[in-house]
């Protein structure tokens, strides 16, 4: 088996956790949920909650089916030799090019906010050589470094949301619904891409140390995911009202508010921090699903030989695929349907097509 | 193996020791004020800024034999926009501007008339300025005076501005004016935004403004020029349209539940020429629309509490509850005055500075559809009901004044 280590449910819930937390609580999402949304937002993500949810039972369905092979392996077991390798395709060409979102966002935002004359490729190359260096460690050291990282970035991230209470107002949030639902609906479009990031878990489920109550999974993260990202949400509704519509970062930009007792000022190098460690685990995530898919696709017997080249591409990607943030913002939108087409349609699909031809086990346990 | 690695990575750590543009910070001109003026040349803007003497900052004070009272050397510059003017002055300042620091950004009225989205949006977009910095209109003035202006409670001039629109709270005679605070009401489709106000008094005429007072080492005891924080500038969008006196403006905040501190003098019940100040402790408002028959109100219910602080002698026993009660009607009516002050020269200009606008909006938003667009019509002649209830808690380590005995 190309990876030989071996993670619990915990861990696998810490890094889904992880995974899509870093992007949709503190990084652009709050601010495009909210342009449609606005005072509403907090709604939207109740919706997109539960659809997390169900998208993430279809997946773990689909993968408890195939308790040992990724979905690259079964896909060619449930359709046949040909249509499993192009759906394999589709997946290790997903990997790649959601993960340069993240990426591309991180140097921006780290530009914009903190170091402007600093050029991109410095922090693309810094976060995609450490992501590098993790996933050639295996996802058991993936895993364990989340289980870090996860509890600290949390813990910052509750207490900018306490040191920002004294600038809260909930009149922000009157009158709820007041441009009926539709928008409610609108704000979720974008995120659909980032809730259902549980995709991750085709390439993990293999290496979970037990088979038992790994729905649980699903579940126990979305409580947490959902949790705090109605705390970013609303703290900073709360906060910047109707101006969160027009910033890209509004997490970073009320950090920025934060005044207490003219003692403690400015602390948004706090929240670098928090996001500078989230986006590695996430960036590390998504190119170990990567790495991983390309060689089992490849049907090569190690996956540590593409690490590098796939960190070049990586590179290379997140640099010349958008000119500017304006370009970033755009296909962001643009690609959402071809993006959930492959995280919750594909999955689908293929869990109905497995339960018609009788493939793979019973889904392991209920 | 391991140990080679190692090393390579320690060594690298050498020549990756920090951000790409850094500026060592005594190579850095840290600015403390931001001013903004209308330029004499047509359609161009002038910048003053305020930078900190690094130096200075910690020299020995006047007062135990130091040489300087000021750490701010004022620098002014022009360009087409507010960063051209801001980097233009780079060329005079010789070291880049750090904006980090800045905690005042000072307006003058002609610019404020043209309007500060020419200021803002820089001020917002850049990675330096902070947003909570104070936003302050020059009345009758620009803002290259203000910051030209020593002032003696900081060495850093414009820190003491700073410190002066602070205070605001222990009078409530102006808004204490914060760029979100007026960013919020821009964006917002009704609200009119605020700002602090500052005046620039000059002592005396000016030919010997400069000759006061003269202390052994030649500066002067009595400046020439002193500055004041007192009134509201109320805008309509970015546009400066009328100003508050300092009346309607802590009839203002007492709408908007901002008012901390301050007195307010009512004339004793007992004798109309004798005085009483009452000093205020606490305040809570609330605006409540209604809407009856399809007619708009607005109640505004204000609630404050304070202290007897002074009472001019021979009036009155305070004592008994009784006079207490007068009292606190007097209070009342003054500050029912103060408020339908504000109320009735925010309708003249017709500006919504309250959010009575927003309040409407959050209690009734099916009817808001249909006013929100006619606002500018419904708003000057709005019926607008003010309730206040004044207590006095407490009259002091005295009762009654010392009197002499008959």
């Amino acid at each position: 088996m190309l990876e030989e280590g071996r993670i619990s449910n915990r861990q696998a819930a810490f890094l889904v956790i992880t995974t899509i937390l870093s992007t949709t609580s503190i990084g652009f999402l709050p601010s495009m949920i909210y342009q449609e949304a606005a005072q509403d937002s907090w709604i939207s993500i109740l919706l997109l909650t539960v659809y997390g949810i169900v998208v993430g039972r279809i997946i773990m369905s689909l993968g408890m089916r195939f308790p040992d092979k990724t979905i690259v392996e079964y896909a060619e077991i449930v359709t046949g030799r040909i249509p499993g390798k192009i759906i394999g395709f589709l997946y290790v060409l997903f990997f790649l090019y959601l993960n340069t979102f993240p990426i591309r966002f991180f140097g921006e935002l780290s530009i914009t906010f903190f170091m402007p004359e600093t050029p991109l490729v410095f922090f693309l190359i810094g976060i995609i050589f450490a992501a590098a260096y993790a996933v050639r460690s295996g996802l058991e050291v993936i895993a364990r470094a989340n289980e870090i990282i996860l509890p600290v970035s949390l813990t910052i991230g509750i207490i900018l949301a306490i040191m920002l209470f004294p600038q809260m107002e909930i009149k922000n949030f009157i009158p709820v619904l007041e441009k009926g639902i539709l928008p409610v609906f609108k704000g979720t479009y974008v995120a659909l891409v980032y809730f259902a990031e549980t995709i991750v878990m085709v390439m993990f489920i293999p290496y979970l140390n037990t088979t038992r109550r790994t729905r649980g999974i699903i579940f126990k993260s979305f409580v947490v995911i959902s949790l705090c990202e109605l705390l970013a949400v609303v703290s900073t509704i709360a906060v910047l009202g109707e101006l969160a519509a027009r910033i890209p970062v509004p997490a970073i930009f009320a950090a920025r508010l934060v005044s207490l007792a003219e003692l403690i000022e400015r602390v948004e190098p706090l929240f670098l921090l928090l996001w500078v460690i989230a986006v590695f685990v996430k960036v590390s995530v998504f190119y170990y699903c990567f790495v991983l898919a390309t060689a089992q696709w490849l049907n090569l017997k190690e996956y540590k030989a593409l690490v590098l080249p796939a960190g070049v591409l990586l590179t290379v990607l997140s640099v010349v695929l958008w000119g500017n943030i304006a370009d970033l913002y755009e296909q962001m939108v643009k690609l959402v349907p071809y993006f959930v087409f492959v995280e919750a349609v594909l999955p689908l699909v293929l869990l109905v097509a497995a339960c018609l031809r009788g493939k793979g086990g019973t889904a392991g346990e209920n | 193996m391991k140990i080679k690695l190692f090393l390579v990575f320690l060594i690298l750590h050498l020549f990756v020791t920090g951000c790409w543009n850094r500026v060592e910070l005594d190579r850095r001109a840290i600015v403390a004020g931001f001013g903004a003026d209308k330029a004499e040349e047509e359609g161009k803007i002038q910048v003053t800024v305020q930078v900190v003497d690094a130096g200075e900052i910690k020299a020995i004070p006047l007062a135990r034999g130091g040489s300087m009272m000021n750490a701010v050397t004022v620098y002014t510059g022009t360009g087409f926009t507010a960063f051209d003017a801001f980097r233009n002055l780079s060329m005079v300042v010789g070291e880049k501007l750090f904006l980090s620091e800045v905690r005042v950004l000072v307006i003058g009225e002609e610019l404020a008339r043209e309007g500060l989205d020419k200021v803002i949006d820089f001020y917002e977009r850049d990675h330096e300025p902070n947003i909570r910095d104070y936003l302050i209109v020059v009345k009758g003035g620009e803002a290259k005076e203000v910051l030209e202006t020593e002032l003696r409670i900081n060495k850093i001039w414009a820190y003491g501005i700073d410190s002066m629109v602070k205070t605001t709270m222990a009078h409530s005679k102006a808004p204490a004016t914060e760029i979100i605070d007026f960013l919020k009401a821009v964006e917002s489709k009704t609200t009119a935004p605020v700002a602090t106000v500052i005046h620039v008094l000059r002592k005396g005429n000016e030919e010997n403004a400069g000759e006061g007072k003269s202390n052994q080492d030649g500066t002067t005891a009595v400046q020439p020029k002193e500055l004041k924080v007192s009134e509201t500038a109320v805008f309509r969008h970015y546009k400066l349209t009328g100003w508050l006196d300092e009346k309607e403006s802590r009839g203002l905040l007492w709408v908007t539940g901002k008012v901390k501190s301050g007195i307010i003098v009512v004339s004793s019940p007992e004798k109309e020429d004798k005085l009483a100040a009452i000093e205020i402790i606490r305040a809570k408002s609330k605006i409540k629309p209604e809407i009856t028959d399809g007619n708009l109100i607005i109640n505004i219910d204000v609630w404050e509490e304070g202290n007897l602080g002074e009472e001019q002698p021979d009036t009155m026993d305070v004592s008994k509850p009784i006079v207490l009660k007068e009292l606190e009607e007097q209070k009342k009516t003054v500050i029912e005055d103060e408020i339908s002050a504000a109320v009735i020269k925010a309708q003249e200009l017709n500006a919504d500075i309250f959010g009575f606008g927003e309040a409407v909006r959050r209690k009734y938003p099916r009817e808001w559809k249909q006013l929100e667009d006619q606002w500018d019509e419904i708003f000057p002649t709005l019926e607008v009901n003010i309730a206040v209830d004044a207590k006095i808690r407490r009259t002091g380590k005295i009762t009654k004044s010392a009197e002499p005995k008959p």
